[in-house]
């Protein structure tokens, strides 16, 4: 931007917290945001190309590192495309336990985002609370995996760990601990005038715009778009569990909010059908290393959106091609329309409403292009801005 | 999904999946016709080098099926027109494929958007 009345605001990119930085330069009229600029790619890490040059197996591994929220998701997917070209059924237990390990990375993710939610409104109280019975969910996943993170259930063929009857039980009994909490926080967001004052009627993403953007996930969700793969497209057997896909009208970011916490209660339902479904069986078949030359294309519903897999095989041990699409990047586009008009004090909730692991406010630096003064604040100077 | 015959050559890689060859030069045909048929979800795009072309593929999707429109470029000079215009959700995507397989988007600006200033040129070609 030009105008001399404007000061240009750099946010980002880096945070030593952060899995996904971007570099948002934000314009400014006085405290009201003018315009955006968005830039992304801090942490490329050439993944697609490391990919054509492993094995089909290997890859898995590598999947996994995309990203420590979705790790599940991501393997799921991309092992889904695999069986796809190699045309095997995998058994029905080991679908179930892929899908009760995506609902458990659905909850501690849309967990932790309440956490940040609260956070970046100022109400820290939350935040604590939030992570704490998120932890409920984590040590099920450290229970069943070995592993917080990254915890390489998903193979090609089936999965790698069993659920034991002592294990569900303990599922069972967590499950309906975290419902009662959900109650509580759906109630909270709701409710509460602390929350509401700082969410109702902020960042709004109008229908059209959602629809125009392409944005997925509980983004679009909340601006009453229904989008739900697990119910538009049914992978392993969600058509065989009953749950309802959550929208919500009012596209702000109050209404991301109770989408995300409905959509968890939805989860548990998931989970509990999942387990009363299973039936005793084979946890994975064999596959051949090679696959057949081919293409296919893999779709999965992420805590933040559609993963998209499209896997090329030229008949070798090595995939031929892999490209991967991420929400995050789907949904970086549509902040563009939501930050316009917005209050700069708004501006973290916002942009932590679409849930891209990025709430960096340090290394800001403010310039006046009036006087060409720049100076450099940190979080600090955010934080006492949000309060 | 009859209407999917005037895009090109339609083939299935699954139950909902359709891939359709078309011509570069009718790309922008192409586009209207899903537009007139109410696909307004871009997913992704997908460049491949071929060794002997660059291949696109435009991922599309609307509930539970996929269109993938597939179209080949000359490998020397690579180039084509955006579709932000029909599709604004695509220009992360385009430059994605401008900074990994060296192909000029005309109608976007260019410039260094994922990569760093210290990588490969064109990263993902197979020379």
């Amino acid at each position: 931007m030009n105008d001399d009345t404007c000061y240009t605001l750099p946010l980002g990119p880096q945070h030593p917290a952060l899995v996904e930085p971007e570099y948002l330069n934000i314009h400014l009229d006085g405290e009201t945001i003018v315009n955006v600029d968005i830039n992304i790619g801090f942490m490329h890490r050439g993944i697609e190309k490391a990919l054509q040059q492993r094995t089909y197996q290997q890859d898995r591994f590598l999947i996994e590192k995309i990203c420590g929220i979705c790790s599940s998701i991501h393997t799921l997917t991309y092992c889904n495309a695999v069986e796809k070209l190699l045309d095997v059924d995998i058994p029905e237990r080991a679908k179930y336990i892929r899908m009760i390990v995506a609902e458990f990375e659905r909850l501690h993710s849309h967990m932790l985002w309440v956490g940040i939610a609260g956070y970046e409104i100022g109400f820290d109280t939350v935040f604590q609370m939030a992570w704490r019975d998120r932890e409920l969910v984590m040590e099920l996943l450290e229970d069943l995996s070995g592993n917080r993170v990254s915890y390489s259930m998903n193979t090609i063929g089936g999965v790698r760990r069993d659920i034991s009857k002592d294990m569900a039980k303990k599922i069972r009994t967590t499950m309906d601990k975290i419902d009662s909490r959900l109650h509580h926080y759906i109630n909270v967001f709701v409710n509460d005038s602390t929350i509401t004052k700082r969410t109702k009627g902020t960042g709004i993403l109008k229908q059209e715009d959602a629809k125009r953007y392409s944005a997925i996930g509980p983004l679009a969700r909340a601006s009453g778009i229904s989008c739900d793969l697990r119910k538009k497209a049914p992978y392993l057997l969600y058509d065989t569990v009953d749950f309802k896909e959550i929208t919500h009208d009012t596209d702000d970011v109050e209404s991301r909010a109770i989408v995300r916490l409905k959509e968890l209660l939805e989860s548990t339902k998931i989970i509990r059908q999942c387990l009363h479904l299973m039936q005793k069986g084979e946890l994975t078949i064999k596959v051949p290393e090679t696959v057949p030359e081919g293409e296919t294309i893999s779709r999965g519903e992420a805590p933040r959106g559609e993963i998209f897999y499209y896997v090329r095989s030229d008949g070798t041990d090595r995939p031929y091609r892999v490209k991967i699409n991420t929400p995050t990047l789907a949904n970086i586009h549509p902040l563009q329309s939501m930050l316009k008009g917005q209050q700069l004090a708004d501006l973290p909730i916002i942009v932590a409403s679409i849930d891209p692991c990025f709430s960096c406010t340090d290394r800001v630096t403010l310039i006046d292009t009036k006087t060409g003064i720049s100076k450099t604040v940190d979080e600090t100077y955010l934080q006492k801005l949000k309060r | 999904m009859e209407w999917l015959k005037q895009l090109g050559d339609v083939y299935k890689t699954d139950r909902n999946d359709y891939f359709i060859n078309t011509d570069h030069k009718n790309i922008k045909k192409a586009l209207k016709i899903l537009k007139d048929n109410n696909i307004t979800h871009i997913s992704s795009i997908t460049g491949i080098d071929t060794k002997k072309e660059i291949e696109i593929i435009y991922h599309f999707s609307k509930d539970k099926t996929t269109i993938n429109i597939k179209t080949e470029i000359n490998r020397d000079t690579p180039e084509t027109e955006t579709i932000t215009k029909e599709f604004p959700g695509a220009l992360l995507f385009e430059k994605e494929l401008a900074e990994m397989l060296g192909v000029t988007i005309k109608g976007i600006k260019h410039e260094h958007l994922v990569l760093s200033d210290r990588s490969p040129i064109f990263p993902l070609r197979r020379d």
